[in-house]
């Protein structure tokens, strides 16, 4: 199963590292709504500062569902569905394959956005330890959830308006709780932040376990 | 408005929006039931 | 194909809405009726209870009246959604239709009472905190339940084939009642984390008169007899729709080849009366379809 997640993973991470879509359009689309928050927000405020983790984990998850739309996009193309059943590919690890490239195209983002924060925001960053392991929790639960909810909309005519009405409801736990965990980090009080981390950390197992069972009836369609 | 006001639109709204529900189950049925051979028509 | 009888034409005594030699007409039946029927005269109780009967509250006068339809539709509410995860799970493990149908339903019927939970928990905020909206655990989550559902309609309705729309479902079906849980955990979480008092802990708290729990109890119970009619009408509407999905495609072809038929027949005749060459194309296209 992991070797073929491998496979599964090497392939979606070269594709993009030859095309570029995600580095090209949806980082400028995280960075584009950070901006677009100051506008909205008016800098002179401090309304930015006070918000910058739910401005941030929101920016995250706005350019995740563009990641997921494109990680399924490019299976739609040249009958890619059919061959990945017939590949004899274990269902399970093609999920784990799909989404941790997304992962890692997320964690990406992820830290761009951060230096994109910094800068943009002043924000001063504190707190590291949770800051990152926050990010990895949110990372794994969004790819987990992401990629599961991403073959279920996958190959419909109207899977980019569906795409976030399924997903977004479902990720409202983690933007809750990475918000939080961010918001301990960067105030200093960081013990409040873990139990939120440990909130993300069983999210993520959930889904997990709810992807590499639920890929492969959803993966044997006509 | 008063509390009465409050609880009269409360409870109007709540019997209304359930007979409109109803309604359009009930009428959507039948039309449907029209176009079904008899035989059909029910799970059992 | 079906004959359509009008109420004159019922023989006397065919009940249920069955036409004379006892086929639906749609989907009532005997049961329903009766179901119908209990239902309607609860909610007539529940009335003069909550209405008239029972006492103001110490607290909250005359607005703890809400409550007796606020409290039963959200119970009811998330009933629906734990039906429809039942539902679904049973779906995918024994590819059961008649519980895909039940999921559906269910859901639907459990969007209707979640509106239903909403608006008449803003019709109660607002005389009593002086806003609509409060950002407190319980209307939170509630309005995550409406958005859950939502999602999984939407996916009940894709353009898709039967098999495929209903096994999506079903996995969107299954998560529902983790979601919820975990959704109403992590609000429950961070609201409580703020310190911000939980609103409703001193509207219902009070002492509660025993009247006004009876009222409570007849209103869960009316609207769970509610709940169920409704339940049994969606899903045989669900079940006629899927009929004429399957019914759709048959006589498509059907109807194609009795064109087809048709058209061979008049370009004969014309033949038979005109010796003179016909249009090109018909003739072999009726030759074709014989």
């Amino acid at each position: 199963m992991f070797r073929d997640a491998a496979l599964i993973a090497g392939k979606d991470l070269r594709l993009e590292a030859r095309s570029r879509v995600a580095l090209n359009q949806v980082v400028p689309f995280a960075l584009l709504v950070l901006v677009l928050f100051a506008f909205a927000l008016d800098p002179d405020r401090g309304i930015l500062s006070r918000a910058t983790p739910g401005l941030y984990w929101i920016a995250v998850l706005f350019s995740a569902l563009l990641a997921i739309q494109r990680a399924f996009t490019i299976e739609s193309a040249d009958g890619n569905r059919d061959a990945l059943r017939l590949s004899g590919l274990d269902p399970a690890g093609i999920y784990l394959g799909k989404a941790a490239a997304i992962a890692v195209q997320l964690a990406v983002l992820e830290v761009l956005l951060g230096i994109g924060v910094a800068v943009l925001y002043s924000t001063h960053l504190a707190g590291w330890g949770l800051l990152v392991v926050t990010c990895v929790g949110a990372t794994a639960a969004i790819a987990a959830a992401g990629t599961l909810y991403g073959v279920l909309a996958a190959g419909l005519r109207v899977r980019e308006t569906l795409l976030p009405l399924l997903l977004l409801p479902v990720l409202a736990p983690v933007l809750i709780a990475s918000t939080r965990a961010f918001e301990a980090a960067l105030s200093g009080a960081t013990a409040d932040g873990w139990p939120w981390v440990g909130l993300l950390a069983v999210f993520a197992l959930v889904y997990i376990v709810a992807g590499v069972v639920g890929f492969g009836p959803l993966l044997e369609e006509t | 408005m008063n509390q009465w006001g409050y609880v009269i639109a409360c409870w109007v709204i709540v019997i209304g929006v359930l007979g409109v529900y109803a309604a359009i189950i009930i009428g959507r049925g039948r039309a449907l039931s029209r176009q079904v051979p008899p035989e059909d028509r029910r799970w059992m | 194909m079906t004959t359509h009888l009008t109420q004159s034409e019922l023989p006397p005594g065919a009940a249920g809405g069955r036409s004379g030699d006892g086929v639906p007409t749609g989907t009532g039946s005997r049961g329903t009726r009766i179901l119908g029927l209990v239902a309607l005269l609860g909610l007539v109780f529940l009335g003069l209870i909550g209405l008239w009967a029972s006492p103001e509250d110490r607290i909250q006068g005359n607005l703890v009246r809400i409550l007796y339809v606020h409290v039963p539709s959200a119970m009811l509410a998330y009933l629906a959604c734990f039906i429809t995860t039942v539902g679904s799970a049973v779906y995918l493990w024994k590819k059961s239709r008649w519980w895909d149908l039940v999921a559906y339903a269910s859901a639907e019927i459990g969007a209707v009472f979640t509106g239903i939970t909403l608006v008449t928990g803003m019709l109660w905020g607002r005389p009593t905190w002086g806003v609509y909206w409060v950002w407190d655990a319980r209307l939170t989550s509630t309005a995550m339940l409406f958005l859950l559902l939502l999602g999984y309609l939407a996916v009940r309705r894709i353009p898709a084939a039967a098999p495929v729309r209903s096994k999506r479902s079903a996995i969107v079906g299954l998560l529902l009642v983790p979601n919820v849980i975990i959704v109403r955990q992590s609000v429950e979480w961070w609201r409580t984390l703020h310190q911000e008092a939980t609103l409703f802990a001193n509207g219902l708290e009070s002492e509660i008169h025993g009247l006004m729990l009876f009222a409570w109890f007849v209103g869960v119970v009316v609207f769970g007899v509610i709940f169920a009619w409704l339940l049994i009408h969606r899903f045989r509407l669900a079940w006629l729709q899927e009929q004429i999905e399957e019914h759709g495609l048959e006589r498509a072809i059907a109807d194609r080849r009795a064109e087809a038929d048709a058209e061979a027949e008049i370009s004969g005749a014309a033949e038979a009366a005109d010796p003179s060459p016909t249009e090109p194309g018909t003739d072999s296209n009726g030759e074709a379809a014989r």
